[in-house]
């Protein structure tokens, strides 16, 4: 012990070869046999039933790859169905008055310089639902078309106007014929119109007109971006400026 | 029967594995396709490390039979086996959960027995100097004794760390704590196994 450190001065690493040192036991050799003999056994067992078969790769990552797959399916079916999505009736009214307001200031622009804009319906055609919800703020305006004949500009106007009505009639009741309608829109000679009892004949909206509204004695509607009143005082259609503009929300 | 042919070597298993030639993985791979001869190397490896771990917590029959068990279980899993890491670590997991295991049925802690005579004789054989073999008897009959006074978790992670030679992660990962668990029980058994020498020599 005299060659050695004592044991105050000992480190973890001179505990360990102290440890080392000391630690001479090892099993008896019949323990040594009898384990060497047992894994003899399981050898032969091995070699002749053929070595365990190892796990394929491919099957060692398979649960990864299906959760991965599961995922990927979900958050494509997540994005088509959003996509998808019908359009909400509130949301496509205003479109459609917004096609019909623009087909009636191309009216005015043909009225004024000849050239001939496509027809509302045109104007979205191929455009669908979807496609407005999908890109809302980027609505192309329409490619301009070539010149057209000036003798076609009034049955196109009037095929515009007859869309119109068609638009109005989805909100209002408009009857075929001035005669028949007391209060309301009628169609007198192919234009929209509106008929006061007290009033013989009935008014007919300028072609410029755009958002007719009903109100108790008349109409109103937007001529050249200004609310314009129409009422019927003392049997003739007077016009006024309105406080009330049609297309205020 | 080629015994403790590696008893001094130093404990670390990656250099018992680059002295040897052949890693502890290929060899047991190679057992697992039916070649006996690489266990045998294997076991030549272990048995004394897998020995003395037992050894120094439970009596020598007791001992004996947790090793026999350990190396039974190793075989048998052989058909099964799915290489995860070093064999090191396999195996001394399945020799302190086989410990653990003992422990739980008989409830108790440790039925260590040091037989004194027979540690000094064992000692003595191993060297000619009367004087000198008197005092490595001794020191390493104190620190058995020392071992065997660690609780249970120190004393575990202390034989684990001295006989296998494993890093710390994989200490933890047999024994079932953290990292910093594994150092914390190192530091308090160092500790608790200097102050026993300091007290062998002042007596």
């Amino acid at each position: 012990m005299s060659d050695r450190k004592t044991p105050p001065e000992l480190d973890d690493a001179e505990l360990a070869g102290l440890y080392r040192e000391s630690a001479q036991e090892v099993p008896p050799a019949e323990l040594d046999e009898q384990i060497l003999q047992a894994a003899r056994e399981q050898s032969l067992r091995v070699a002749a039933n053929g070595a365990p078969r190892q796990r394929a790769t491919w099957l060692t990552g398979r649960l990864p790859a299906a959760l991965a797959s599961a995922a990927v399916l979900v958050v494509t079916i997540a994005v088509v169905a959003r996509y998808e999505e019908p359009v909400p009736a509130a949301v496509e009214a205003p479109l459609l008055e917004i096609a019909e307001d623009r087909a009636r200031e191309d009216d005015s622009k043909l009225a004024k310089t000849a050239p001939a804009d496509p027809a509302p319906a045109a104007a979205f055609e191929g455009v669908s639902r979807a496609d407005f919800s999908r890109h809302p703020l980027t609505l192309k305006e329409p490619e301009p078309a070539p010149l057209e004949q000036p003798q076609l500009l009034a049955s196109r106007s009037a095929e515009r106007l007859s869309a119109a009505a068609a638009t109005v009639s989805a909100a209002f009741s408009v009857s075929q014929s001035c005669q028949e309608s007391q209060q309301g829109f009628c169609l007198d000679q192919g234009r929209l119109s509106v008929r006061q009892p007290s009033c013989a004949d009935p008014f007919r909206l300028p072609e410029t007109a755009s958002a007719p509204v009903l109100s108790a004695d008349g109409v109103v509607f937007m001529m050249n971006g200004e609310a314009q009143r129409f009422v019927c005082r003392d049997s003739v259609w007077e016009t006024e400026p309105s406080a009330e503009s049609p297309i205020d929300p | 029967m080629r015994v403790a042919t590696l008893v001094n070597k130093p404990a670390g298993a990656a250099a018992r594995e680059a002295s040897a030639g052949t890693t502890d993985d290929e060899l047991f791979s190679r057992y697992c396709r039916g070649d006996n001869a690489a266990f045998s190397e294997l076991y030549e490896r272990y048995r004394a490390r897998v020995y003395r771990y037992f050894l120094r917590q439970v009596s020598v029959g007791l001992a004996q039979d947790l090793f026999q068990e350990t190396w039974m279980k190793v075989i048998k899993a052989a058909a099964s086996y799915q290489s995860r890491g070093r064999f090191a670590a396999y195996l001394f997991k399945v020799a302190h959960n086989i410990l653990m295991d003992h422990y739980r049925r008989e409830s108790r802690q440790s039925n260590l027995v040091v037989d004194d005579a027979a540690a000094v004789e064992a000692q003595a054989t191993e060297d000619a100097d009367p004087d000198r073999q008197h005092d490595r008897a001794a020191i390493a009959l104190h620190l058995q004794r020392e071992i065997a006074r660690l609780p249970l978790e120190q004393r575990t992670t202390w034989l684990i760390r001295q006989e296998s030679g494993l890093d710390l992660k994989s200490i933890a990962t047999i024994t079932g704590t953290s990292v910093e668990g594994v150092k914390s029980r190192l530091r308090y058994a160092n500790a608790k196994l200097k102050a026993g020498m300091q007290r062998h020599v002042r007596s």
